[in-house]
């Protein structure tokens, strides 16, 4: 009957050495990933300044008490995240900071009053609500500005940070799969599992790197925010400011909820315990069931909430609709860690029989593999609506999907989840199949089950792979926030210009065409071109321009514009405050006395 | 299952772009450096390339083992700032300048290329270098005159700097436009960028200049990136 489960030493060897070859190359190229993002991305864009107070270039008469700066979203600091230095780059003694009128989005930090004449830099870095750190600096002046330039603020913060929280990440959702579906395949799923070491083993090393990479993150996350080296992971000051954070609550409740599916697991699959039995034959243990029972809703009650601890930490819990995102996130996480630790665990204890086992070497291939098949299509069904939910959430826009780093992850990952999908199909299609033959799955010739074998083995290592994308992911800016197509528009002139006399007199059906990069909050620069009837740039005395919100909300803001070639006009260092709806007025003098305003309305992202 | 690797092959360790393999690579030498200035191949057809010696017979004279940052305001009258128009590096090798051009410069000819690079002993040397450079290029005034001198060189000149980064060689290209007096040329402008990046213990600069007809947009910009993406890549 199990004749063709059995594995000819040759081919298994091979099957081996093929799968220590795609793992290496999952590894380097997870490797590659964490390093390219830690390289290209040390900072991400997440929450973001909306205002300070003072404004940045400010040159005020008299030391303000304090300085207030206003966030998008809801941050978190402590008292390392705010540092004052005079315009020699000495750091200067601040007060503890904290929030204003307790608003989550907002900082304040009061100074010393002894400032005395010149410029300084407030640089800031603190941690988004999603737990990514973003930093920056804005100055200002006491009495008159500094004769030399404020002293530029070195970001310290180590590249090999981002790699070892990103690492750490990856590893807690390794560890997540195995822990909860190996634990549902051994323990429920495979009627053999509860007595199988290797089963076991496999549910266990997914505790293990689970607690071990939620143990990483918590110790990495310190300085990270901080913007320190790793020799901070251990700084007590840096931990206690973690643990005072969203996240770090999340990670302990993380830690207590491993500890509790680690019990009940042990329960479920001792030696002496009759919970397989209950599990298999609920009638036969009506006593025993009942602690059986228990100890079954405590684990999945666990493995329910277990995931909400990444997502109430992370992208999922900032933006919009977070009441959908939340639960949605939590779904893709639970049905992705069910279908991957299950797949794992029936490829390595089911499918591939090794050493130390029963005399016989051989498995049967029912009833574990029909039923983690029918497992793995509700997942699927699970994975893909949320994921497509989740996609249109992050990302929004096609352009998005292309133009942006998190977008081409998302790509890639699926890519291999679409790989993963045909593999999959194919082995559901041989468990029907072979599910209807009398005899059984066992009864499937060699080379059909050799075909299976490797199909999984397939499965798992683009799981994996899929792992370390999403690993990399949560690490990206997501595309809606990051993506800011550049602006380019162009605006007839008004009617008006026509009438013009003497050198506007050409103007009449002309149009200025804008184009403004990167259209995001921060420093842009908008190119204008002025064009006549026929088309050809047309050169214009002058061209000054200001910067209005669409509500009129902030007074306008003036825009240097400079002269390019003649009819080209530039604005080097247009800054937009924050993202929204904005106007660029431009007021082109035609001529000696004419003057005609155009107004360009555009998006910051 | 075969599939399945080279799918995660392709999808984790990425694909080949099938970018040309560079022919040097980190740390530079006054020799290999050179393979990434611009050749009269790179050009087009009818370009040559000579090296600059006979710099005394500049309009405009700077130093040919200077690092541009300011191109004519030597010759102004009205600049407010004083602002050196080269830097000569301390410390340094430098290739010298060579100029890749047409036969006859016109409005429809191809457009002249000067160029030249500096090669350090350390990369440490070379940000220092550049650090001096992007100074003294931010004081150069967005507009000037040049009221005497040369007919080629009167006028008004608009200058624009923008930061820029190829193939992790990064800098600034300044933009420059000269207008002649429309008495003198009413016609045509000229259109300048110098492009000035740095990488590990080199800095590079090339200045890309078009004549142009009154009316058409300046594209020298996306020309000389255009360009210095095929010449950079051969670096490495």
């Amino acid at each position: 009957m199990t004749s063709g489960v059995h594995l000819a030493g040759r081919s298994r060897a091979r099957l081996i050495t093929r799968l220590a070859v795609v793992a290496i190359l999952v590894a380097c190229g997870l490797v590659a990933d964490l390093v390219s993002a830690a390289v290209t991305h040390p900072a991400y864009a997440h929450a973001y300044l909306i205002e300070t107070s003072p404004v940045d270039g400010q040159v005020l008469h008299s030391p303000p008490a304090d300085v207030r700066l206003s966030f998008n979203e809801a941050v978190s600091f402590n008292q390392r995240s705010f540092q004052l230095l005079d315009v020699t780059g000495k750091k200067l003694v601040t007060g503890a900071p904290g929030y204003v009128d307790g608003k989550a989005n907002t900082a304040r930090v009061s100074l010393p009053a002894s400032l005395v004449e010149g410029t300084y830099v407030l640089a800031w870095r603190i941690t988004s609500a999603d737990s990514h750190v973003v930093s920056g600096a804005f100055s200002f002046s006491i009495g008159r500005p500094s004769t030399t330039p404020a002293t530029p603020v070195e970001e310290d913060v180590s590249p090999a940070v981002p790699v070892v929280d990103a690492v750490g990440r990856a590893l807690a959702f390794l560890g997540l799969a195995l822990a909860l579906g190996g634990a549902l395949f051994v323990a429920v799923l495979w009627p053999a599992g509860r007595d199988d070491r290797r089963g076991r083993g496999i549910v266990w090393s997914g505790f293990v790197a689970l607690t071990a990479g939620t143990v990483v993150v918590l110790l990495v996350q310190g300085p990270y925010a901080a913007g320190t080296s790793l020799t901070g992971v251990f700084d007590p000051e840096l931990l206690s400011a973690t643990l005072s954070t969203r996240l770090g609550h999340a990670l302990l409740v993380r830690l207590l909820i491993v500890l509790a599916l680690g019990v009940a697991f042990w329960i479920a699959v001792r030696p002496s315990s009759s919970l397989a039995d209950v599990r298999t034959d609920a009638a036969r243990t009506s006593g025993a069931g009942t602690a059986g029972v228990g100890v079954a809703g405590v684990g999945a009650a666990c493995a329910v909430v277990l995931p909400f601890t990444w997502t109430l930490a992370d992208h999922a819990q900032t933006g919009e609709q977070t009441w959908l995102a939340v639960p949605a996130t939590s779904l893709h996480l639970l049905a992705m860690a069910l279908w991957l630790g299950g797949l794992i665990a029936l490829s390595a204890c089911v499918l591939l029989p090794g050493r130390g086992r029963e005399p016989t070497g051989a498995i049967s291939l029912e009833p574990a593999l029909p039923r983690f098949s029918t497992l793995a299509q509700i997942c699927f069904a699970v994975i893909a609506v949320t994921g497509v939910y989740l996609a249109w959430r992050q990302v929004g826009t096609w352009g998005a999907l292309g133009g942006t780093g998190f977008g081409r992850l998302l790509l890639g990952k699926l890519a291999a989840v679409l790989a993963v999908v045909g593999l999959a199909a194919g082995a559901r299609r041989f468990v029907r199949r072979r599910g209807r033959d009398s005899l059984g799955l066992d009864t499937a010739p060699y080379t059909a089950v050799r075909r299976l074998r490797r199909s999984v083995a397939g499965e798992v290592v683009l799981g994996v792979a899929v792992v370390s994308i999403t690993a990399v992911l949560v690490n990206t800016a997501p595309a809606r926030t990051s993506y800011a197509p550049p602006v380019h528009t162009t605006v007839p002139l008004p009617t008006a210009v026509a009438d013009a006399v003497g050198p506007g007199a050409g103007l009449g059906g002309g149009s200025v065409e804008v184009k403004i990069e990167p259209a995001k909050p921060g420093s842009n620069v908008a190119d204008i071109y002025i064009t006549g009837r026929n088309g050809s740039l047309f050169a214009v005395p002058e061209v000054s321009g200001a910067l209005e919100s669409r509500d009129r909300s902030v007074p306008a803001l003036p825009v240097k514009v400079s002269a390019a070639e003649p009819g080209h006009y530039v604005a080097n260092s247009m800054s937009i405050p924050y993202p929204g709806e904005w106007v660029l007025r431009l007021d082109i003098r035609v001529s000696d006395f004419d003057e005609t305003p155009v107004r360009v309305p555009f998006t910051a992202h | 299952m075969t599939a399945a690797g080279v799918i995660a092959l392709c999808v984790l360790a990425g694909c080949s772009n099938g970018a040309p393999q560079p022919l040097t690579k980190p740390p530079y030498t006054v020799n290999s450096i050179r393979s990434g200035l611009v050749s009269p191949s790179d050009l087009g057809k009818g370009a040559t390339e000579f090296e600059d010696t006979d710099h005394a017979s500049h309009v405009i004279y700077t130093p040919p083992n200077s690092i541009p940052t300011c191109p004519y305001v030597q010759r102004s009258e009205d600049a407010q700032v004083d602002v050196q128009p080269a830097i000569e590096p301390v410390g340094g090798n430098p290739t010298g300048r060579f100029i890749v051009g047409p036969q006859r410069v016109g409005p429809s000819s191809l457009p002249v290329v000067t160029q030249g690079a500096v090669v350090f002993q350390s990369p440490s040397l070379a940000d220092g270098t550049m650090d001096t450079v992007v100074a003294e290029s931010a004081k150069c005034p967005e507009a000037f005159s040049v009221l005497g001198g040369p007919p080629s060189v009167v006028g008004a000149y608009k200058v624009g700097s923008r930061p820029i980064e190829m193939d992790g060689w990064k800098g600034f290209a300044q933009h420059l436009v000269h207008t002649s007096p429309p008495e003198m040329n009413a016609d045509t402008y000229d259109d300048l960028v110098t492009v000035v990046v740095h990488k590990a213990n080199a800095v590079i600069y090339v200045g890309y200049a078009q004549i142009k007809a009154v009316g058409q947009r300046a594209d020298t910009d996306e020309k000389v990136k255009a360009l210095m993406t095929t010449t950079l890549a051969r670096l490495g």
